[in-house]
Order: structure tokens, then C-alpha cells, then sequence
């Protein structure tokens, strides 16, 4: 029996179809993979499946449900309350399903939690959600969709927050607990890679479409998988720029420290990043990179030491210095939800950094620059006047990255800004990022992402205990 | 849009009931609305008199008509104010921080500290009773309500990674209060918008009850109260009627401030 059918289903936003005529089940006990490129209509399908589609939404055909269904999300962040802990987070969701006593709840939660791999030596449910890592709150998730005992669990990107090893982990955490209860999982992600280790049912959208579906070996061998497949092993490979001895720092960056109460996160940083260099940061969470380009972008006060955009100071310049300065420095932040403005259209996000030139500009000519800035990260025209809410991550992220680019910075300083984004766009943007480059443009380039990062960048530090280390240039290159 | 919660739809119908009651006092009630007549004093329900008559002979539904013009007004009049002056204090101590927020919110603090209806009452008999007074008292004590809830949503907002890039688009802290930050707190002050005008009735309602509200011969649910208190056993009717019009009234609001949050959790 289908736990989730689809029948010639579709999804429209306003103007824009993000879904059309979906045909899909999935059987009890099945993993059934969604896959498919940023926008492809992978997540509207995952909200239709649980009724979660936002309000004004025109929906055609119908979904049926049988039995129950939890649901996993990319960012298990602002799925956990900060403010409770997590084995009362748990308990909640134990108690919505089974008429438990307060203290029989938690006794389930603290097994429930205990099933998804939290040693409860280590990680007690006591633990509030802002102590655990990134990997540890997913697992906190999936313990919650697994206490109401789901039929179908739906996990929207469960991993794609994580990093790399991490990923693995609780892919196959899920994996087994799903086989182990005879749930159905109906797993979305932008990577086949992973579908492919684990699903036994592949379904792939492209542009809102069903592409492909069938046992895995069958739809491998269709030509638009293939093509998906063939993004995956695209890797922008750059060759080390040959930096001219006299070239002008772009950033400069000297004896910077900083860290919060007794704690130093950065210990005296030095860097410098001229024209036309990519310089990539690598290190572990918590090792104080996003800290470090939120002294870069004169965002926070250091505590020691300066960071010079061209020569000047963003936190001491004034008036058209400041201007000046502001104008060279731009940055793809790394929350691609929260990096837009839910209430303004796309386009005057896009134009907002116009303000910093000294030409004045009318709102048409604005929405023209913005425009053109989308259709550089290959984003149609008629992106510009729908709201963030109507874009998936990685179409947020390249959004983010023509803010960035709009006003044609000397530096832009990238925060996880590929981390989104699915392999065949994530080519695409590496390759503008590297062309980009090569005009002269400066990059600093945070991501966890060592393979990516060895073959972009010209330079990657690593952060350790509040310092810089420069990694050797044969730094394997993970095929 | 198309879908609303129940209690949304009904919190706007009441409103919207004694909205158009009170504006339709203004040109036109089935009695004038002073017209005493003590020879038809103290009638049951009739034709003539819907709700029947008080202990003046005047028109029970007249006076409840123009009293939901009084009380509505003051309610709104206060609270608009408290929102004028609230809303800008608290979104800049969200700007500021630092001791700008400090002096702001021990301030709002201070006037937490005094019972809302107590202050309402010190300060309508220190400027004389009166309706401006008596929103005025209201918009005192709404203040820092507003102020609280807007600087504690606007932090939330401060913190997103939007407002950094406003930052970096080279926008001022000013700037990016206005069209970022206020934006997207308006949504949660609109619903504490609605709950406090409630509030508000209930207070304009008190005052009136004690004489400090509008003056006679204005017509009030408060004041309708106090005078048919003594007759609460000869025409219970007399206090039933006001008593429900506040209820429902304040009800109404608190149900919209109620549906408005559902609303914005969907």
C-alpha cells in the first residue's frame, strides 16, 4: 500500500509553476529518492507531501496519505527550540502521539535519543540545542520524527547542513533506523551521490517536471542523470595565480584578535588577499571563520589589531571614505534563509548595495542593474519581483551572490556561499567565481569544502586555535 | 488570504459591528440620544425602545450606540498613541543598545512597576477628568508595552544576516531600522496592536465607571454602569446591557490579536 501518492500534481506560486503533473508513490517500508537541480520543485513536493505549503499557493491533482508522517529539515537549528532541552523536545513529541506521564515521556526520549547515536554519557538529554554541533541537532530531529513512529519519514536536505563527514554518519543513521522500523523514507537532496548509496527508488525532477524514476541501475542510465551525475565530477580547477610582486593589497589584515570573555577565538591574524586572488579559509566549527570576516566587513569591533579594505578601515573611516571603502567589499553570508529580506521582492535586495554609488539612480535603472546582476548567477528576469520564500537555499545563495556582485566589488568574501547549492549550479557559480577572478577580483573564500577549495583557490589557510596556517599547495584533490 | 481562523473572523465581525455602531451614533440613533423623558422611564424591551429605556426615560440602545463611539475612540486614540510614541522608542533602543537602551527600558520599567489602572486614575485626577485626558492615561501605560515588544522582536531581526548585508550595502543604522527592521517587526506589533486596544476599552470602561472618563452628558458603557448599579434590582436589564457591550467588545479585540498571531504562525 502507497503511505504517499501524487497524483498529477502541481504547485504554483503567483506566476511562477514550481511544479507540474507529479506522478509519484512511495510503498510502505521503500526510500524512495527525490532528486533533482536547485528550484527543480524538490521541496514544494516535500511541503505538499505534508500539507506545509504556504498560504495563496494554487495547487492541481491531489496527494493522498496513508498512516503517519514526520518530517526532517535541512536546518535542524530552527527546527529545536533554544530555549527548552533537547530530551523535553523529545518528550513533547512522544506525548503528542502516546498518552505518556511527564516522567515516562522523558524515559522514551532519552531512548529514543539514545537510538539515533547521542551517548547519553556525552550528550545527556539535559543538553540545551546550542550545545550540541550541527550534527548532533539533526540527530535530535530525526529522534523527534521517530516519536510520533511515522509510516513516512520525509527528510528535505536532512544533511546538507553538515559537513562532509558528518554527512555520512547520520545518513547512515537514518538509513538503518528507517529499515530497522519498516518505515518509508522519502529522502530529497540535490545529490545523487547520496541517493545513490542508499535509495531503492529514484525519482528525478528537472524544471518542475518528473525527469526519471524507477530502481536505481535503470534511472542511472538515462541520459538526464547522467548528465546530473557528469556536474558531480565537474570541478573548477584554476591554475595558482602568479601574483605580481607590486600588486596593491586588496585586504590587509594585521595582528587581529578577538574572542569572547576569557576565550581567544583568533590570536594575532595576519593575512593579506591582492587583486584577482582567490584565498581559501578551511577549519573546523567553532574555530572563529565567521568571526574572522565579521572583523574583515567591519561588521564587529576587534579587539586588537585592523583590517584594511584598500588602505582604510571600515570601522574608523567616515563620510566619502567610508563610502569608498564600503564599495570595494562585499559578502555571501552563509544562512541563505536569513540573508534576504522576507519582506522585500528580490530585485531591491539585489539593488540595495547601488547605494553606495555616488550616481544617483531611479528605481527603474536599479531593478535593470539587479536584473542584470541575477543573469549573471544564471537567474531569469522573472526572479526579480517574487519574495525570498518562493526560492529554494541554493537559488537564496546565488540571489545573495548578485547582491554581492551588483555593484562590481574589488573584494568579496564568501561565507559557505556554495554550500547549498547542487553540483551542476554549484560548477557553474565556481566557474564565474574563478572567471571573476581572473578580471581581477579578490575572493576570500570560507567553506569546509577541502576538495572544492584546493582546486579554486590560489592560497587556503587553515584556522586552528585562533591562527593561520598555510596549507601546502599538493593538497590531494578528492575526486 | 483565503483561508482564516475562526477566531479572526469572528474578533473582526464584532469590531467591525461596534465600529459601524459607533460611527452611524454620530449622524443618526433610533432616540436622540439626551432626549430624557422621565414619564417613559425604566420600560422593559419594547418596539419603540429595542433595549428599553433607563431611569431618565432615555434610549437604552441610543446610549449603547454612542457610548461604543466613546469607548472605541478613547481605546483607539490611546492606543494609536501609545503606538506612536512606543514603536519608535523601542526600535531605537534595538538600534542603539548601549545605554540609550538601558535609560529606555528601566524607564519602561519604571512604569511597569505602577498598576496600569492605578496610573490611569492618578493621572486623569491630576489633569482632570475628561476623554482626551483619559486616552491620554491609556497611551501612558501602553508605551512601554509597545516599546518592549517591539525592541525585543526588532533584536531578533537585528541579529539576521540581511541586516549585515544592509550594513555592508552601506545603509545607516537609522536606514536599516526603517525599512528593514520595521517591516518585519510589524506583524508582532500589530497583533499586541489589537490585544492592548482591548485592554484599553476595559480601562477607558473603568475610568468612565469611577468619573474620570468622558464627562455627562457624553454617553459611556462605564458611566451607564455606575448609574444602573443602584437599580441592579429593579432593572437588572440597565447593567446587563453595557456590562455585555464592553464584554463583547474587549472580546472582539483580544480575539483578533488572538487570530492576527494565528494568522502569522501559518
Amino acid at each position: 500500500m502507497s503511505v504517499l501518492a501524487f497524483s498529477g500534481f502541481g504547485v504554483r506560486y503567483g506566476a511562477h509553476t514550481a511544479l507540474v503533473d507529479l506522478d509519484l508513490a512511495v510503498e510502505a517500508g521503500e526510500i524512495v529518492a527525490l532528486i533533482g537541480e536547485t528550484g527543480s520543485g524538490k521541496s514544494s513536493a516535500a511541503l505538499a507531501a505534508l500539507g506545509l505549503l504556504p498560504r495563496g499557493t494554487h495547487t492541481q491533482g491531489r496527494v493522498e496519505r496513508n498512516g503517519r508522517l514526520a518530517m526532517i529539515f535541512q536546518d535542524p537549528q530552527a527546527a529545536l527550540n533554544p530555549l527548552q532541552t533537547i530530551g523535553a523536545q523529545v518528550a513533547e513529541a512522544v506525548r503528542i502521539h502516546q498518552p505518556l506521564s511527564g516522567a515516562a515521556a522523558l524515559t522514551a526520549a532519552a531512548r529514543l535519543l539514545a537510538e539515533t547515536g547521542l551517548d547519553p554519557a556525552r550528550v545527556p538529554p539535559s543538553r540545551y540545542p546550542h550545545e550540541l554541533s550541527g550534527g548532533q541537532r539533526q540527530r535530535v530531529c530525526i529522534a523527534m520524527a521517530l516519536a510520533c513512529q511515522p509510516d513516512l519519514l520525509v527528510a528535505d536536505e536532512p544533511t546538507s547542513a553538515l559537513d562532509a563527514a558528518t554527512q555520512a554518519q547520520v545518513m547512515a543513521l537514518l538509513v538503518d533506523l528507517v529499515r530497522g522500523r519498516g518505515m518509508a523514507l522519502l529522502l530529497i537532496t540535490h545529490d545523487l551521490l547520496l541517493a545513490r548509496g542508499v535509495a531503492d527508488r529514484i525519482a528525478l525532477l528537472q524544471g518542475g517536471r518528473l525527469k526519471e524514476s524507477g530502481p536505481l541501475p535503470q534511472v542511472l542510465e538515462q541520459p538526464a542523470t547522467r548528465a546530473l551525475l557528469a556536474h558531480v565530477s565537474h570541478m573548477a580547477i584554476r591554475n595558482p595565480a602568479t601574483t605580481p610582486a607590486a600588486a596593491t593589497p586588496v585586504l590587509e589584515v594585521r595582528g587581529l584578535t578577538h574572542g569572547y570573555g576569557s576565550h581567544k577565538v583568533l590570536d594575532g591574524i595576519d593575512l593579506t588577499v591582492t587583486a584577482g586572488e582567490i584565498v581559501g579559509l578551511v577549519g573546523g566549527s567553532g574555530e572563529g571563520k565567521s568571526t574572522l570576516l565579521r572583523l574583515v566587513l567591519g561588521l564587529e569591533q576587534p579587539q586588537q589589531g585592523v583590517a584594511l579594505v584598500q588602505g582604510i578601515d571600515l570601522l574608523h573611516a567616515r563620510g566619502t571614505a567610508l563610502r569608498a571603502a564600503r564599495r570595494q567589499v562585499q559578502a555571501v553570508f552563509q544562512d541563505p534563509g536569513g540573508s534576504l529580506d522576507p519582506r522585500w521582492p528580490v530585485w531591491r535586495s539585489v539593488a540595495e548595495p547601488l547605494h553606495l554609488l555616488d550616481e544617483r539612480l531611479s528605481a527603474a535603472e536599479r531593478r535593470d542593474r539587479a536584473i542584470a546582476a541575477l543573469a549573471r548567477v544564471n537567474l531569469p528576469a522573472d526572479t526579480a519581483d517574487r519574495l525570498p520564500n518562493q526560492f529554494s537555499g541554493g537559488q537564496r545563495q546565488r540571489i545573495a551572490l548578485a547582491r554581492a556582485l551588483v555593484i562590481e566589488p574589488a573584494l568579496v568574501v564568501l561565507d559557505e556561499a556554495t554550500s547549498a547549492l547542487d553540483a551542476a549550479v554549484r560548477a557553474g557559480i565556481l566557474d564565474l567565481l574563478a572567471a571573476l577572478a581572473d578580471d581581477g577580483l579578490a575572493l576570500l573564500f570560507v567553506t569546509h569544502d577541502q576538495a572544492m577549495i584546493a582546486g579554486l583557490a590560489d592560497r587556503v589557510f587553515s584556522l586552528k586555535q585562533g591562527r593561520l596556517h598555510l596549507q601546502p599547495h599538493d593538497t590531494p584533490r578528492a575526486q | 488570504m483565503s483561508r482564516t481562523s475562526v477566531a479572526f473572523r469572528i474578533g473582526a465581525a464584532i469590531t467591525a459591528l461596534f465600529t459601524l455602531a459607533g460611527l452611524l451614533a454620530q449622524v443618526w440613533t433610533p432616540w436622540r440620544v439626551a432626549a430624557v423623558d422621565i414619564a417613559a422611564r425604566l420600560q422593559g424591551p419594547s418596539g419603540a425602545h429595542w433595549l428599553g429605556t433607563d431611569q431618565l426615560g432615555r434610549d437604552v440602545l441610543s446610549l449603547v450606540m454612542a457610548g461604543a463611539a466613546t469607548s472605541l475612540g478613547v481605546a483607539l486614540l490611546g492606543t494609536g498613541a501609545a503606538l506612536l510614541v512606543g514603536v519608535p522608542l523601542g526600535l531605537a533602543a534595538s538600534a542603539a543598545r548601549g545605554w540609550l537602551d538601558d535609560v529606555l527600558m528601566r524607564g519602561a520599567d519604571v512604569l511597569f512597576a505602577f498598576p496600569a489602572l492605578l496610573m490611569a486614575i492618578l493621572l486623569t485626577a491630576l489633569l482632570g477628568p475628561g476623554a482626551i485626558n483619559a486616552a491620554l492615561a491609556i497611551a501612558l501605560f501602553n508605551v512601554p508595552v509597545f516599546a518592549r515588544v517591539t525592541r525585543g522582536a526588532a533584536l531578533v531581526v537585528w541579529t539576521r544576516a540581511f541586516v549585515s548585508a544592509a550594513r555592508l550595502a552601506g545603509l545607516g543604522r537609522v536606514r536599516i531600522a526603517l525599512v528593514h527592521v520595521l517591516p518585519n517587526v510589524a506583524p508582532q506589533v500589530l497583533v499586541q496592536a489589537s490585544i492592548q486596544a482591548g485592554l484599553a476599552l476595559l480601562a477607558e470602561a473603568g475610568l468612565s465607571y469611577v468619573g474620570l472618563g468622558v464627562q455627562p452628558p457624553a454617553p459611556s458603557w462605564g458611566r451607564m454602569l455606575a448609574e444602573a448599579q443602584t437599580l441592579i434590582g429593579i432593572a437588572p436589564r440597565l447593567v446587563l446591557v453595557p456590562g455585555l457591550a464592553i464584554l463583547l467588545a474587549v472580546s472582539g479585540f483580544l480575539l483578533l490579536g488572538d487570530g492576527l498571531s494565528r494568522e502569522r504562525g501559518r
